[in-house]
């Protein structure tokens, strides 16, 4: 049952603010090691941009490949901040409260790791001028503002502004509760960004009214942003990228592998800053059964990606997906990509005792988003390698250690600043858990107590 | 600042409950019979329709594009309406109460909808040289009986929801009313319910197996709908996304109807306990989701049909969306998405009776509109010449076909005799639950919350 253990709300700010105000030894070790990750590479880049593009695997005709699949990663990564906390905030879903912070902050760290990659990729980040301004000045030639790349930067600058809001916003009233168990410096800048807060109704007013317009109003962001990333494959004639499906088919797939990284990070919060009395089996569970659901919406719509894409009988297409299904070692990763993805995990997630257990739910999980990984890459390198009756050049695509040491690092990056974050500010939402524990009640029901939670009438 | 007193929630008795519902059922006044012969008349009308058509025969499709817009419109609809009450089971929706039985009792219509289905399926080309979904499957049978299989398979599990979920109270039924036809006909249906703990085990873990499986059998029924009976016959249809976008229309659309149907209830059944603002401003929400998703799959596909700019791509646009079909687009559009959404993306209007039912009303009208844009442009194509395979792209853009006076009284026929069905096995199953309210009440209290009362429910794994 849900709050089945009801904490005072001193020791709930005892609780939560343990690491803000005190430094663990294992939080040094872990953010020296992931910083070292990240030096290396930053490193490679800096390699890549000196040696030029030919350090990775990229060759005619596969221009896309690790860097582009890790951008479509991490920007799936980033549907988890609104996926949890938006929509689950709209429908109250009571359960919301201790991953909400936690998924909002991964939101805004992944969206930067996945901007980093077009950068990356161009192999001259200095490029990136040509996106705002004219490529020639003289006859004043535009970036194409028709082109869905043109769309993508846009759209994921003004997720990440208003992902950075939405942290901020509900970040508040927390942050007033340290200003005042701070003193010098740390007390003035928790000040600054708790804006004055006192906690009087009409600043609760405010912060409420402010957290269901701000979920309301990043939801069509949240939407628009995969699909433009769709976009950028499907408007172009690659075969089997020119789908009229990509756009749900990338926000499910992003919710998917969002939601599931949730699931990985909150279970490693429990273990690292000893959070049971926040995190629980029912939790999990929660998230397990959200995670059925999308799992199969994303199932239906891969399987109309598949029908429709034979449909035409275009030997083009069908070469693409013979390619991805049946010719090694691309057979191989798309096996693995649908083991992972759904075929071990979904069965396994229907069982209660799976969903419960956090061992299984941590290796299920990272099954995902490992399997979903793999189902970027499959998008885009076969389709590349086939994609037209002219590429003579049918040569294949192996990421090189650059491009590996790259991946790793944005993934340390990722890891290094939730660790960083979580020094200065609390993960999970000190004011959300207290609202929750006001909240909970029991009802009689035959001899048995159910759970219950107020509604107001 | 002024002392606000507030009222202690009432929560009524089980007894109550059951005793108010029970006596509305047993009440079958002038006014439900005037209602019945109208709507029978109706339904009459479009079986004249139909025989108009079938004497005319099968070899000219386009006589029934208006027909199978109809059937897609009711499957879409009314058969939609099960899911609502699966789905909000399944997530656990207190509100969703009073309101399963009325969606569950939409059932019915799926008799009807699987006998329209038949000549439907006549009236569809063999799939020899052109695109199917069942590719190289031999023989009609492929498309034919795998339609007739899907559909009736959703069909039945409807019914079988409908008539397991209803046992409990169709045993109040046979006590309540033990002479009566009524109560005779309960008495089988009922199959001997007591209520001991077993039974009522039996009755929840069915309602929850049963409701995923239409969960998730819906949408393979309008997979085959879209790929059958639309992408399959126009050429150059590569539109991965339809399937979908039928599904989201198809939950929209049940909505809308699910809102109407209460507003009526309240209206002239006297339900207004039961159908109140919790139940229109829970369902106003996914509505509007719903609406906004109209959008957002239809756009989905227009923005890769417009980049691709394939010959098919392009004749396709100018078919069903710029030329012949861009009219019932328009009146779509405004209706399932631009009047959704600048209505009830004020709460106040989502918190109202009247607001979600206004909405819901054009909803349906729009989904009715959009169907005929779906099947009756398709239909409409004309076969290639003997001999020759289905071309990739349209030879000639056909005019967009107005509906004839057969094809009018087969649309109005068709949704009269759905209306007429749920009117009939409401008097046979009550169409407010007398045992999930009853449930709902003891998972309900009252208690002192601030500086207000309020209501505490109880959420149970």
């Amino acid at each position: 049952m849900y709050y089945r253990r009801t904490l005072t709300e001193a020791q709930i700010n005892q609780q939560l603010l343990g690491t803000v105000l005190t430094t663990p030894l294992w939080w040094i070790v872990l953010v020296s090691l992931l910083g070292i990750v990240v030096a290396g590479a930053v490193g490679a880049v800096g390699w890549m941009i000196n040696q030029g593009l030919g350090v990775t695997g990229l060759r005619q005709p596969v221009f896309w490949g690790f860097f582009i699949t890790n951008f479509i990663f991490w920007v799936g990564i980033s549907h988890a901040g609104v996926m949890i906390s938006a929509i689950l905030r709209l429908s109250q879903a009571e359960w919301r409260r201790p991953m909400v912070r936690a998924a909002e902050t991964m939101t805004v760290f992944a969206l930067m790791a996945s901007l980093a990659m077009p950068l990356v990729h161009a192999g001259r980040p200095w490029r990136i001028f040509y996106w705002v301004f004219p490529y020639d000045w003289a006859r004043g030639i535009w970036p194409d503002v028709r082109s869905p790349l043109v769309w993508d930067p846009i759209a994921i600058t003004t997720y990440l502004t208003s992902s950075m809001l939405f942290v901020y916003t509900a970040l508040i009233p927390d942050l007033a509760i340290i200003r005042d168990r701070s003193t010098g410096w740390r007390r003035s800048v928790y000040g600054a960004l708790s804006l004055g807060w006192h906690g009087n109704p009409r600043q609760w007013k405010i912060q409420g009214f402010a957290g269901i317009l701000l979920s309301a109003l990043i939801l069509p962001v949240f939407v628009s942003v995969h699909s433009i990333v769709s976009w950028d494959f499907s408007v172009s004639l690659v075969p089997s990228w020119h789908v009229t499906i990509f756009a749900p088919y990338f926000v499910i797939g992003a919710v998917h592998s969002g939601v599931s990284a949730v699931v990985t990070l909150m279970i490693i919060m429990r273990k690292l800053y000893k959070l049971e009395n926040f995190i629980w089996e029912e939790h999990i569970d929660a998230l397990a059964r959200l995670l059925m659901v999308v799992a199969l919406a994303w199932m239906f719509l891969f399987w109309l990606d598949l029908v429709f894409a034979l449909w035409l009988r275009e030997e083009q297409e069908i070469t693409v997906w013979m390619l991805r299904m049946f010719e090694p070692p691309w057979s191989w990763l798309f096996f693995l990509f649908f083991m992972f993805s759904f075929v071990i995990p979904v069965p396994l997630w229907m069982f209660r005792r799976v969903r419960r257990s956090f061992t299984w739910m941590l290796w299920t999980s990272l099954l995902v988003n490992f399997g979903m990984f793999l189902e970027r890459f499959l998008i885009i390198v076969p389709a590349l390698m086939r994609k037209g009756p002219q590429t003579f050049t049918y040569a294949t695509y192996r990421p090189s250690p650059v491009e590996f040491t790259i991946i790793f690092g944005t993934i340390a990056l990722v890891c290094f600043l939730l660790l960083i974050f979580s020094k200065f500010f609390p993960l999970i939402p000190l004011w959300e858990e207290k609202e929750g524990q006001l909240l909970i009640d029991h009802v009689k029901v035959g001899n048995v107590y159910v759970p219950a939670l107020v509604k107001e009438h | 600042m002024a002392h606000e007193e507030h009222a202690i929630p009432q929560v009524p008795t089980h007894q109550e409950i059951a005793s108010d519902i029970m006596a509305r059922f047993q009440n079958v006044n002038q006014r439900y019979w005037s209602w019945v012969s109208l709507l029978a008349l109706l339904f009459v009308g479009g079986i004249v329709g139909f025989v108009m058509r079938l004497s005319d025969g099968f070899d000219d499709r386009s006589n029934w594009g208006y027909y199978t817009a109809t059937l897609s419109f009711l499957a879409s609809t009314f058969l939609a309406m099960p899911i609502i009450s699966a789905g909000l089971r399944l997530a656990k929706a207190n509100w969703r109460r009073p309101l399963t039985r009325l969606t569950e009792n939409m059932a019915i219509t799926g008799v009807l909808i699987w006998f329209m289905l038949i000549p439907a399926l006549i009236a569809l080309p063999p799939t020899e040289g052109r695109l199917s979904v069942w590719f190289d499957f031999p023989h009609w049978m492929a498309f034919r009986g795998g339609n007739l299989m899907v559909w009736g398979t959703v069909v039945l599990i409807g019914l079988f929801l409908l008539w397991l979920l209803a046992v409990p109270d169709l045993a109040a039924v046979r006590d309540h009313m033990p002479a009566s036809p009524r109560g005779k006909l309960a008495r089988v249906l009922s199959v001997g319910w007591t209520g001991n703990t077993r039974q009522w085990r039996v009755l929840h873990s069915g309602a929850l197996l049963f409701g995923a499986f239409y969960l998730l059998l819906y949408p393979t029924l309008q997979t085959l709908l879209q790929a059958d009976f639309q992408a399959g016959l126009l050429p150059g249809m590569k539109d991965a996304i339809a399937p979908a976008t039928a599904l989201i229309n198809a939950l929209q659309g049940a909505v809308g109807l699910t809102l109407v149907v209460m507003y009526v209830m309240r209206r002239f059944g006297g339900y207004e306990r039961y159908f109140g603002i919790d139940q229109f401003w829970a369902l106003s929400k996914p509505l509007l989701a719903f609406s906004l998703l109209w959008f957002y799959f239809w756009w989905g596909s227009f923005i890769t049909f417009w980049y691709g700019r394939q010959p098919g791509e392009s004749e396709l646009i100018r078919f069903m969306v710029l030329d012949s079909y861009r009219y019932p687009l328009m009146v779509s559009f405004m209706l399932n998405f631009i009047g959704p959404l600048v209505a009830l993306v004020w709460n106040p209007v989502r918190r109202s009776i009247w607001g979600p039912t206004i909405v819901g009303a054009g909803v349906l009208v729009g989904a009715l509109v959009n169907h005929i844009r779906w099947y009756v442009a398709p239909f409409s194509v004309p076969d290639p010449p003997a001999g020759e395979a289905w071309p990739h792209v349209l030879p000639e853009i056909p005019a967009g076909q107005l509906p004839g006076a057969a094809d009018a009284l087969i649309v109005v026929g068709g949704i009269a005799g759905a209306v007429l069905l749920f009117m009939l096995i409401n008097k046979i199953i009550p169409v407010v639950s007398m045992w999930e309210v009853g449930e709902g009440l003891r998972l309900v209290k009252v208690r002192r919350f601030l500086a207000r009362y309020a209501m505490v429910i109880a959420k149970s794994h």
